[in-house]
Order: structure tokens, then C-alpha cells, then sequence
């Protein structure tokens, strides 16, 4: 019997022991394809959700998808519109008189043109026209039901229809229902109409698209799920010119030690590392060089706001008073998660656009939400909220327009729990609130629990969470419109100023244009439906025995390879060094296991071959 | 008088409830003997002692011995300048990623690992007991039904079935320690109930109980009186093994993420060391104390179950 318990007991600490050496063995597992072509390895911590560029909801999927497939107009290295599918593009005013199939009204700004290339090919062979543009345009334009992926782009309240231009070769027509001059911004992915033609739109909000088919620089080949790896290959045929890449593979890694560790002993080449203290100790690493960017992505903390009955029940409504979310925005401590949480690589929050684009970006000024309890307290004192007897939460006053008297300032809030740096945040948010009497219940959720609570149920109170744009900030101020609410809206907050200046600066140019996102951008800041705590930087780390020619990310952040609608600057032009790497790791750890394995059965034999006699 | 006193609290005239908690007792302390004469039940128990003492005394150290910080009040105690520094004077064991003392975040983890690993512990023995007592004692039927429920339990791979069930028992998203003694407990009690079930056919057979059912004795009475009574030694010593398997689960699951945040324990620093880079930054005075306490106690815990195991079983006792 003690036997028995004795081999339970070592039979656990073995098997603890194991599955913790099975989180460093599987990386090396993982990347183990032939090393006779120039191969480059992209380590990734999420997970692989799905390649239909119709259902992508995370960042790999979305990387991944630029470079499978390509848009109508891309950017390059600093976020300048380039020519990508289309050669050329140009507004026009048009009038009943061209002959053009009845959109509603006529007018200026209200035709956009583009002409596409002629020399360009499918991954399958097939040949890429000008239908395959139609198609995918008025796919997204599809309103039932609502291919949603990228209305904030191309939504059915603005645009009327696309058409083929029957007199100019190679030419697109898409109308619109209010005049736009925003033509440079459609950088959606272009697919094909021979494979998605066949299907209605509810089929293509389904359709999983495992095997791929783009104009794209790469190839889709495999994605290995149970090894946790995709691979990709360069399309030969590229209208950009082939890559010297010859097989792209993307790692997916469950624990940034992990990744950090693979790519110190080469099993990948590049990786970004959303922790200071992993970042840090790579920085003084043989071979392996850091660098960082400011890109276009946004943390925030975000409240249920709905004032339009569509909050379940549950989610409390002191959220929809902007005095307490006022309250909470001076009691979030932006410059010390930032300083202590982000090792300081990050620009503090102010409003959706981000400081990496300067020309977009937003400055309160004087009206900063800085750190301030006392004013903090203050804007609840004034809004009639009043501390319980135990001075532990504040309670709702008489007359409270959300809520009836008594009704406590109690909060959930959620934080994704494979984000150490919002994980890390969130009991210092909690003890701040609970210093202005808002008390918050600490979530761990993952992130599809966190899109069906957000997102499906509206019955998330608040959350922290991120956001990443396009290069024109269209895209996320359309986001917040009470358009989007049980669409692309997080908040559900609606706010009708906001709205009518969103629809007038879709006209607007230059100056004028800026101004009225400034405008806009105030209004959103000072309801604060969402708290923009930092525009945290990306933080790579790559090797430079492996591949050259990485560029400079931190000047030109539309470089690397972590964005969704770039030229890919740095995967077409980096070039490999040279072949021949160490032993695999794979084969040491194999050695290392058969060496063990067979001391141990010869220790145990010779122990049996002596005991024997001594029985017998 | 005497004998309605007795029959008062439920006794019987031949075995008075006093008559037996003195003879307990005196079992108790012959056990203490045989045990003070094993090195190795002595050496476990010692190191028992020491955390036990750590994790009920341990935050009172604030006064006296060493100024500790309550990682859970994380804006008094939390340090932005000393973040993930390594040990010092200030920090005997250095200071995490939000720069608390690791020495804090180790006693306070304390208390909640040896909570966790006792009540994870009484829920093994409580369900794998009854489970084990009902099957061996009571028809085929009932018999077959609960071992091949045991043997289900058995096979289902407990690692995948824990973290499951951490992650879907609600509220969802909201890790709590009771949660966690609620998994292990849970998962862990098929074997126990195993022992029990085996050690309960063998005495059913013997002649006192016979005899007991003889004169009228029902199953209760028997299951209560004589069968409890004799597997308890067994179910102890198999209690004492069951709270070192639920220490090291509860590291398990904490390393996984699955365990709440605000309430620290070893595992759970364990969980924050590799999540917050320090595996990167080499911080070993991070990762070796809650890593080196863990195989500590699951030792202390081992060697006293197998020394209780060689006591109480007399099969195994060295005269």
C-alpha cells in the first residue's frame, strides 16, 4: 500500500515536472520543416482564429491575411496611401446625364474611380480582373446580412453600389450616398470571385477559408494546428516583386518566456514581446537586436454606456452618467501604469487617434483628465453620489437621473487574462476607484468570452481592452457612432453631435477636415465612454545572424511586420545572411531524452542482476 | 444515574462515550511515542510545523522580526523604484514586479496554499470515504455503480478536467480560492475512495461484524461504530498524502492562470514570475522560494503520511 501511494506521489511531481518542460520542448518541436531554403520565423503569442477576411477578429489573422491577400490601395513604411491593386484612383462629380444606374441624388465628390491592374494573378492561377473588384466591393456592401468586417471602411450609409465602368478598360465605379473625399482610405482586402461567388453572404460569415486563396506576397501552404505553426511560401508571381523569403512561418506560442527563450536559442527569427522585463533582458543578447515602434494601437478602459435599452439587465446603469465616468477617468493613473506596468515604453492616453500619427492626433490641454482624487471625489460629490455609513462605496443620491437612490457605484471589470500588462494594471485600478468610492470586481476572461460579453450580450460593465485603427483615422471614429452600436461599437454609447460631425468631415479636406476630427475627438474625451490609458509601443526583437536589412521601425513604423494594410516593407526586403545554424534543438532534447533513458534501464538492470542472487 | 447520563449523550452501558474518547486518547499519544521514534515522520513534521507556524503567525511578523508589506494591499505596498530587484538588505528574498517584498508575498502565500491544500484535502477524504464505505459496504448493484463512476474519475485525465472546470464553474471569469479547493477536490477523491472501498470488503467479512448483525445490529450502526472506526487510520494517513497532492495541484493550476490574482499563494507566484518576465530576467529570488517551500512541504507532507501510514496500519508497524 505505501508502495502504491509512493508511486502516486513521484508519478505526480514526474508528470509536474514534465508539462512544465513540455511548455520549452514544444517550441523547438514546433519549428522543425527543412532548412534547406531561406526560411523566416514569426513568433506570435495569440492564437489563430480564422483567414476569411470577413470574420477575422484578431491581430495574427489579420497579419496574416496581408499578406495572403491584397487591397485596393495599401501604405507604406510611414503610413502613406501607395498604390496596391488599384494603379490609380480619382473623384469625380457625376449627373444623371452619364448614364449611370440610378444612385439617388446626383452630385460632387460622389463617384469614386479606380483603375486596376491588368498583369496580376490568384495564387491558383486564375487571372484577377476587374470583376473580382465589383464583387468584393459590393460584397461589403451587402446589407443582409451585414458583412460587418469592414463597414466602418465601406458601410451602406454612405456607399450606394460599385459598378464595372463600361467605357474605360480595367476601371471600377463606386457610388456614394454622401459626398466623400476620402477615396485614398479604402485599404480593404480584395478576394476572389471564383471561390466566394459561390456562396451568399450568411454562407461567407461562416465560411472558415482554410485554404486561402490571395494576390498577396505569400502563399498560404498549411497551418499545422496541433504543432501551433502556418506556413507560407512566396508567391513567385507577386506584382510587387518576390520576396527573398522562400517560406514564411508564423509561430504560435502560448508563453512569451517561452517565445523569448526560442528565439535566443534561433528558433525564430522575430518576435514582439509585449512585457518590459522580457524586452529588457534581450536587449544585451549575441546576435539579437531590439527596437521599437509607435503604432497605431490604443489601451483602453471601456463602460457599458448604452442609453438605447440594449444593456442586459444585469450591467449596472450609473455607467450611462458621465460624471462618473469622469470621476473614474481622474482616478486612473495613466502616467504610473505606464512608468511601472509598461517599463515606460508608451505614450500616454488622451483620445482615439494615436501620437505615431501626429497630424490626427488629439491634446486636451487644459481639460486633462490628469491623476486627481480630489477631483476625482469632487465630480461625484457634485453629481449627488454619497458614501455609504461604512465609507466603503458610494451610493446613488435622490433624484439620481440612471438609477434609483441607493443604487451603489459597483462595477465588474474584465481584463484579458493573456495580457500581463493589463493583468498587472488591474488591482491598481481597483484600489484607486475604491479610493472615490467605485468598487470593482476584478474578471479574467479570455478573449472570445470577452468579444461575446462585449460584443454579443452587452452585458460587460467595464473592460480593458485595446484598439488598433487604420492609417485614416475614418475607421475609428466611425467606431463610436451610434451606426455601429451592435456592430463595430464596444461602448454602445451614441452621442448625435458626434454623429452629424462624422458625417460632415467624410466631405471635408485638409484643415477643415482636422478640425472637425479635433471636434469630434473633445466630445469623445470629455463623456470619456472610453478611458485611453496609453498608446503602448511595439517591442521586437530579432535576430541578426539569421536575416539583415530590417530597417528602422522606430522612423517608419508602417516597416514592420505586425500591421494590417502595409506594403510589407520589411518581409520584402530583408535578405538572409547565411545558411547553416547550430545543432537543432529538437535532435539535443532527443539525444539528451535517449541518454537518460537508457542510464536509467542500465542502473536498474545491474541493480536487479545483483539483488537476484541474494534472494535466491 | 450514571448509566441514563451515558445513555443521555448516546452511550451505551458497555462502551461509554467517555470511556472511548480516553482510550482515543490514549491511542493518540501512543501514536505521538511510535512517531517521536521515527526520524523521518519527525523531520516531516518538523518542517509541517515551521510553515504552519509561518502561515498562521506570519503576517504578525510585521511587528517584530521583519517589517513585512500585505501584497494585497498593493498601493501602500508596492514599490515602482525597486521593481523585480534582486535581494538586498531592505529585501532578504529581493522584490517582485510590483515591487513588493518576496518575503511578504511568500508568508502571506503561506497561509493560502495550507488552506487551500487541508480543505482540498477534507473533500478528497469526505466524498472518496463515503464513496468508498457506501460501495464496499452495500449491494452489487450500488457496488458496481459507484466503482465504475470511481473508475470514470480514474481515467478522465485530471490535469485537462481540473482546468476545465476552474474555467467554466461560475461566476465565469472570476478566479477564487474556493473554486480551486472546489476543482481539486473534485478530481482527486477516486483513489482514496479505491483504498477505502478495498479495506471496507475485507472487514465486512470478519467475524465481529457477524456478530454485530446478529444481534440486530443495523447497517448504519455497523457503518458508524465499526466499520469508521477501523478504516480511520487508513483514511487519515491517505488525508495527510491527499494534502500534499492538493498543494502541488493548487501550484498547478495557479501556474496556469487559474486561480485569482488578489489572493497570493505559491503557485500563484510561481504563475506571476514566468507572466511578468522574471524567468527572462533570471530572477531566481522570485521563482526558487514559492518553488523550493512547494517541494518542501509536499516532502514534510509525504513523510509524515508514510511514517502515520507504518504506524496506524498494523500490518506495517515495526515492533
Amino acid at each position: 500500500m505505501a508502495d502504491l501511494k509512493r508511486c502516486i506521489v513521484v508519478c505526480i511531481v514526474l508528470a509536474f515536472m514534465m508539462t512544465a518542460a513540455a511548455g520549452s520542448f514544444g517550441s523547438s518541436a514546433k519549428a522543425s520543416e527543412p532548412a534547406s531554403e531561406n526560411i523566416f520565423r514569426i513568433g506570435m503569442l495569440q492564437q489563430l482564429g480564422n483567414l476569411n477576411p470577413f470574420s477575422m477578429l484578431e491581430s495574427p489573422d489579420y497579419i496574416l491575411c496581408n499578406l495572403i491577400f491584397d487591397c485596393l490601395v495599401s501604405v507604406d513604411q510611414d503610413w502613406k496611401p501607395v498604390p496596391n491593386l488599384a494603379t490609380s484612383w480619382k473623384i469625380l462629380s457625376w449627373t444623371a446625364a452619364d448614364n449611370l444606374t440610378t444612385p439617388e441624388d446626383e452630385g460632387a465628390n460622389r463617384l469614386w474611380q479606380y483603375t486596376i491592374r491588368d498583369d496580376v494573378y490568384w495564387h491558383d492561377g486564375t487571372k484577377m480582373t476587374v470583376e473580382d473588384v465589383n464583387y468584393t466591393l459590393n460584397l461589403d456592401l451587402s446589407p443582409d446580412p451585414v458583412i460587418w468586417a469592414y463597414e466602418p471602411l465601406l458601410g451602406v450609409n454612405y456607399f450606394s453600389h460599385a459598378e464595372v465602368n463600361k467605357t474605360l478598360p480595367n476601371t471600377v465605379d463606386l457610388f456614394l450616398k454622401v459626398p466623400s473625399t476620402l477615396i485614398y482610405s479604402l485599404t480593404i482586402p480584395i478576394v476572389p470571385k471564383h471561390i466566394f461567388g459561390t456562396m451568399n453572404a450568411s454562407q461567407i460569415l461562416l465560411f472558415q477559408n482554410n485554404q486561402p486563396i490571395g494576390t498577396g506576397p505569400f502563399k498560404f501552404e498549411k497551418y499545422d494546428k496541433e504543432n501551433g505553426y502556418v506556413t507560407l511560401t512566396a508567391y513567385d508571381n507577386y506584382h510587387g516583386g518576390r520576396s527573398h523569403i522562400d517560406t514564411l512561418q508564423i509561430i504560435l506560442y502560448g508563453n512569451e518566456q517561452v517565445m523569448a527563450e526560442a528565439l535566443k536559442k534561433g528558433d525564430i527569427d522575430i518576435a514582439r514581446f509585449p512585457t518590459a522585463n522580457t524586452f529588457n533582458s534581450l536587449k544585451n543578447q549575441p546576435n539579437i537586436e531590439t527596437a521599437m515602434a509607435r503604432m497605431d494601437r490604443l489601451t483602453d478602459i471601456g463602460f457599458n454606456c448604452d442609453t438605447g435599452g440594449n444593456a442586459a439587465s444585469s450591467v449596472n446603469p450609473l455607467l450611462r452618467d458621465e460624471k462618473v465616468r469622469q470621476a473614474v477617468h481622474y482616478a486612473t493613473n495613466k502616467k504610473f501604469i505606464i512608468d511601472v506596468i509598461l517599463g515606460g515604453y508608451a505614450d500616454e492616453g488622451t483620445s482615439l487617434t494615436v501620437p505615431a500619427m501626429p497630424q490626427w492626433w488629439y491634446y486636451p490641454g487644459d481639460d486633462k483628465f490628469a491623476f486627481d482624487l480630489n477631483k476625482a471625489n469632487a465630480t461625484l460629490d457634485a453629481a449627488g453620489y454619497v458614501w455609504n455609513e461604512a465609507h466603503t462605496v458610494r451610493l446613488a443620491g435622490p433624484g439620481n437621473a440612471y438609477a434609483p437612490e441607493g443604487t451603489p457605484l459597483e462595477f465588474e471589470l474584465a481584463v484579458i487574462n493573456t495580457a500581463p500588462e493589463d493583468v498587472a494594471a488591474a488591482p491598481y485600478l481597483k484600489a484607486w476607484y475604491a479610493l472615490i468610492g467605485v468598487q470593482v470586481t476584478l474578471a479574467y476572461l479570455d478573449e472570445a468570452t470577452m468579444e461575446t460579453r462585449v460584443y454579443w450580450n452587452c452585458d460587460q460593465e467595464m473592460y480593458m481592452w485595446y484598439w488598433g485603427g487604420t492609417p485614416d483615422p475614418r475607421f475609428i471614429l466611425e467606431v463610436q457612432t451610434s451606426n455601429e452600436i451592435w456592430g463595430w461599437s464596444d461602448t454602445f454609447w451614441s452621442n448625435e453631435t458626434y454623429d452629424n460631425l462624422f458625417g460632415e468631415q467624410l466631405a471635408q479636406t485638409g484643415a477643415q477636415r482636422n478640425a472637425t476630427i479635433q471636434e469630434m475627438l473633445g466630445i469623445f474625451y470629455k463623456s470619456s465612454p472610453l478611458i485611453i490609458v496609453d498608446y503602448p509601443w511595439f517591442l521586437f526583437a530579432w535576430r541578426t545572424d539569421t536575416w539583415t536589412g530590417y530597417g528602422d521601425v522606430w522612423s517608419h513604423p508602417g516597416r514592420s511586420y505586425w500591421n494590417y494594410y502595409t506594403q510589407n516593407a520589411m518581409l520584402m526586403e530583408i535578405e538572409p545572411v547565411g545558411h547553416g545554424g547550430p545543432i537543432s534543438s529538437t535532435l539535443a532534447v532527443g539525444i539528451i531524452i535517449i541518454v537518460v533513458a537508457v542510464v536509467v534501464i542500465v542502473a536498474y538492470a545491474i541493480k536487479r542482476g545483483r539483488k537476484k542472487p541474494e534472494k535466491g | 444515574m450514571k448509566r441514563t447520563l451515558f445513555e443521555w449523550f448516546g452511550g451505551e452501558f458497555r462502551s461509554p462515550r467517555m470511556e472511548r474518547m480516553v482510550l482515543s486518547w490514549r491511542r493518540t499519544i501512543g501514536v505521538i511515542h511510535i512517531l517521536r521514534r521515527n526520524r523521518m515522520g519527525m523531520i516531516g513534521a518538523s518542517i509541517l510545523a515551521f510553515y504552519i507556524l509561518m502561515g498562521i503567525l506570519g503576517p504578525m511578523f510585521n511587528w517584530w522580526i521583519f517589517p513585512l508589506s500585505d501584497p494585497n494591499d498593493i498601493l501602500r505596498s508596492s514599490n515602482p523604484a525597486e521593481l523585480l530587484d534582486p535581494p538586498s538588505q531592505n529585501h532578504p528574498l529581493g522584490t517582485d514586479e510590483h515591487g513588493i517584498d518576496v518575503l511578504s508575498d511568500l508568508v502571506y502565500g503561506t497561509r493560502n496554499s495550507l488552506i487551500v491544500g487541508f480543505s482540498a484535502a477534507l473533500i478528497t477524504m469526505v466524498i472518496g470515504t463515503t464513496v468508498g464505505l457506501v460501495a464496499g459496504f452495500y449491494s452489487r448493484f450500488l457496488d458496481e455503480l459507484l466503482m465504475r463512476t470511481t473508475d470514470i474519475f480514474l481515467v478522465l485525465p485530471w490535469i485537462p478536467l481540473a482546468v476545465i472546470l476552474a474555467t467554466v464553474l461560475p461566476p465565469e471569469g472570476r478566479p477564487s480560492l474556493w473554486k480551486i479547493i472546489l476543482v481539486i477536490g473534485i478530481t482527486s477523491w477516486p483513489m482514496t475512495a479505491r483504498i477505502v472501498r478495498s479495506q471496507v470488503v475485507s472487514i465486512k467479512e470478519r467475524g465481529f461484524i457477524e456478530r454485530a448483525r446478529a444481534i440486530g445490529a443495523g447497517s448504519g450502526h455497523i457503518l458508524r461504530r465499526h466499520m469508521l472506526p477501523n478504516i480511520f487510520p487508513l483514511v487519515f494517513a491517505n488525508m495527510i498524502l491527499a494534502v500534499s497532492v492538493a498543494i502541488l495541484s493548487e501550484a498547478f493550476l495557479a501556474y496556469f492562470g487559474l486561480e485569482d490574482p488578489s489572493n497570493m499563494t505559491w503557485g500563484l507566484m510561481l504563475y506571476r514570475a514566468q507572466f511578468f518576465g522574471g524567468f527572462a530576467a533570471r530572477a531566481f529570488w522570485y521563482i526558487l522560494p514559492p518553488g523550493l517551500s512547494i517541494a518542501f512541504v509536499v516532502l514534510g507532507f509525504s513523510l509524515l503520511g508514510y511514517a502515520l501510514d507504518d504506524i496506524l496500519n498494523p500490518r506495517l508497524r515495526h515492533r
